[in-house]
């Protein structure tokens, strides 16, 4: 039985292969879509849910991974898989930059400036001439291996795909091994991970760079399964969205940031038929959910679903 | 030139600070910063719009029946919402404040279109010169209702029972409990202020700028940094913070350029949160 389950992901992985034999284009687009905002909902989550810090910069992080990958693939001409690694590690040096702030900042000024943070950049989008394209944005170049060219949703997939896994290993990884394990002290008990000889500013700084790293890859993601960036993709609605999604999820869960990143990435959609009424829609689904299910629907499931068991954070005890 | 700019800067500033004053009541008594507080005053100018030039309506009764309904809708949504949220995490109270904006946004553009109205000044289209400077009627309304209410507020907060009472909640809302005062009322009288607070801000202001459904984004923005300029969770802070956030706006507009008129709210964030987090006025106890 437990082998099984270590392959469980494997298994989700070779299953998956498949999906593009069933659906239409868009079907595919819209999929590509809700696996770069699980994506999106995972790097949030470290910096949200795991450590526990009030950012409004992950909008942000989305917005830099898909520039400089966007940039690096037009302006330099750097092939996509050298761009998006690259496109990466620049947001999460960002990441990093912004955990500094975090470090001494109390949780509403540190809101404060992350917002301000994100809206400096989207200002820098638009106003940034012929560097950043402006406000009309600029499109992407198709991303080749070689001889293969990556120009349809279903061909880009399989790139989201192979990302995602190797993404959400690395965090999974991650979260399970001492470092998840500080992300949570850090969060839930501070003082006496300092007692104890945590540290904790390193801890926080890693937080906000992997969440960088990870919101940038998402980021450098959408810029080639939209083909096109656009300024407007990275303000507040963003930000909002963004913050839904974790909380939606559960805070500090890695299954509830799969359930939020999906089902809110693909809200617009179920919402269409009442174009006029989505705004509207939208808030007051927010504040139902607030109201009735604050531990994101994660923490409902593991309510008042019997038999689902707490996400396990340590390695067996071997 | 310079004086025109600083007197616009002034006028528009003691809005950010009527504003503000109303974000750190509500801060100060119940510990949420209500995102929302910025679509109530996009209401108020909307209601009184409506009075006034949709049912042709005395204007200041139009003005008085738009506060009352907005009041009203601030103890709505107090007793339905963030009563239920008193003991919630605060991540949760401030996403609910931030579903009210998308809800309220919405419910607007539905009612008045997504088009820009326009709200005509209190005391009609008159302006007088002095000393080189121009000065409207609707700047002369500004100043004046924001003095007075700052005058007002001022008595009420330090000699009445009502100020004492939210002297002690906002210093500690357990002690505050524990000697008798209601919470629960308490907040929900709060709500109904700060409310108010921000619909008089948006009438106010409305014939100066576009009244539109997102105006409440923009001044939620700008009246953070004022806040966060002159001290988060000072109520002086806030009024010096509006003042000035105000003029810097006009100056960077004027001096450097119109398109920084944005974001000169947040560069003011950055800087101040980098340099001194705790503004101008602060010595905040946290």
């Amino acid at each position: 039985m437990k082998r099984l389950k270590k392959y469980k992901s494997l298994l989700c992985f070779v299953l998956l292969l498949f999906i593009p034999l069933l659906t239409t284009n868009y079907t595919q687009y819209l999929i590509n879509i809700a696996f770069i905002y699980i994506l999106v909902t995972l790097g949030f989550n470290l910096v949200l849910g795991y450590v526990g810090r009030f950012s409004f910069a992950n909008a942000s992080f989305f917005g830099i991974g898909a520039y400089s990958v966007g940039l690096l693939m037009r302006k330099l001409g750097i092939p996509f898989w050298f761009s998006l690694p690259l496109g990466g590690l620049i947001t999460g040096a960002v990441g990093l930059l912004l955990g500094f702030p975090a470090l001494r900042l109390h949780r509403y000024y540190l809101a404060v400036v992350t917002l301000a943070f994100t809206f400096l950049m989207k200002f820098i989008y638009i106003h940034g001439g012929g560097f950043t394209y402006g406000p009309s944005g600029f499109d992407i170049p198709v991303p080749t291996i070689g001889v293969l060219r990556f120009s349809s949703d279903k061909n880009v997939y399989y790139i989201v795909l192979v990302v995602f896994f190797l993404v959400l290993t690395l965090i999974a990884n991650i979260i399970k091994s001492n470092i998840g394990r500080s992300f949570r002290s850090v969060n839930e008990a501070e003082n006496a991970a300092e007692a104890l000889s945590m540290n904790t500013r390193k801890t926080v700084l890693l937080a906000f760079a992997l969440s960088g790293f990870v919101v940038g890859i998402a980021g450098g993601l959408l810029s080639i399964v939209l083909r096109r960036i656009t300024p407007d993709s990275f303000g507040m609605l963003e930000i909002v969205t963004h913050f839904i999604m974790v909380v939606f999820g559960g805070l500090g869960s890695i299954t509830g940031s799969i359930i939020g990143g999906s089902v809110i990435s693909l809200l617009p959609e179920l919402l269409r038929g009442s174009q006029e009424y989505q705004e509207l829609l939208y808030g007051l689904l927010i504040v139902i959910f607030v109201l009735f299910a604050p531990k994101g629907i994660y923490g409902f499931i593991l309510k008042y679903v019997p038999g689902v068991q707490r996400e396990k954070l340590y390695q067996d005890v071997e | 030139m310079i004086g025109q700019i600083l007197l616009s800067g002034v006028t528009l500033g003691s809005i950010y600070s009527l504003f503000g004053v109303g974000l750190v009541i509500l801060y100060r008594g119940t510990t949420m910063l209500n995102f929302s507080q910025g679509e109530f005053f996009m209401l108020g100018a909307y209601l009184a719009f409506t009075f006034s030039g949709v049912f042709r309506l005395n204007y200041a009764l139009g003005i008085l029946f738009s506060l009352i309904i907005i009041c009203l809708l601030g103890g709505a949504v107090f007793i339905v919402i963030f009563k239920k949220l008193m003991e919630a995490p605060h991540i949760n109270q401030v996403l609910a404040t931030v579903g009210l904006v998308f809800f309220f946004q919405g419910v607007a553009r539905i009612v008045w279109g997504s088009d820009i109205r326009f709200l005509s000044p209190l005391l009609g289209h008159h302006s007088i010169e002095f000393m080189g400077f121009i000065i409207t009627s609707q700047d002369i309304c500004i100043l004046t209702a924001v003095s007075i209410f700052t005058v007002l507020f001022a008595w009420i907060f330090l000699s009445t029972k009502a100020g004492k009472i939210m002297q002690a909640a906002s210093q500690t809302l357990r002690g505050a409990a524990l000697a008798g005062i209601n919470v629960q009322n308490f907040h929900a009288t709060m709500w109904i202020v700060s409310t108010g607070i921000a619909a008089l801000a948006g009438i106010l202001i409305g014939p100066l700028i576009l009244v539109m459904p997102e105006m409440g984004g923009d001044i939620i923005v700008k009246a953070l940094a004022a806040i966060t300029l002159g001290g988060f969770g000072s109520i002086p802070g806030a009024l010096v913070g509006g003042v000035l956030m105000g003029i810097i706006e006009n100056m960077t507009a004027f001096y450097i350029s119109t398109s920084l008129r944005e974001i000169s709210g947040f560069l003011v964030i950055i800087v101040i949160l980098l340099i001194k987090p705790t503004g101008i006025l602060g010595v905040r106890r946290r």
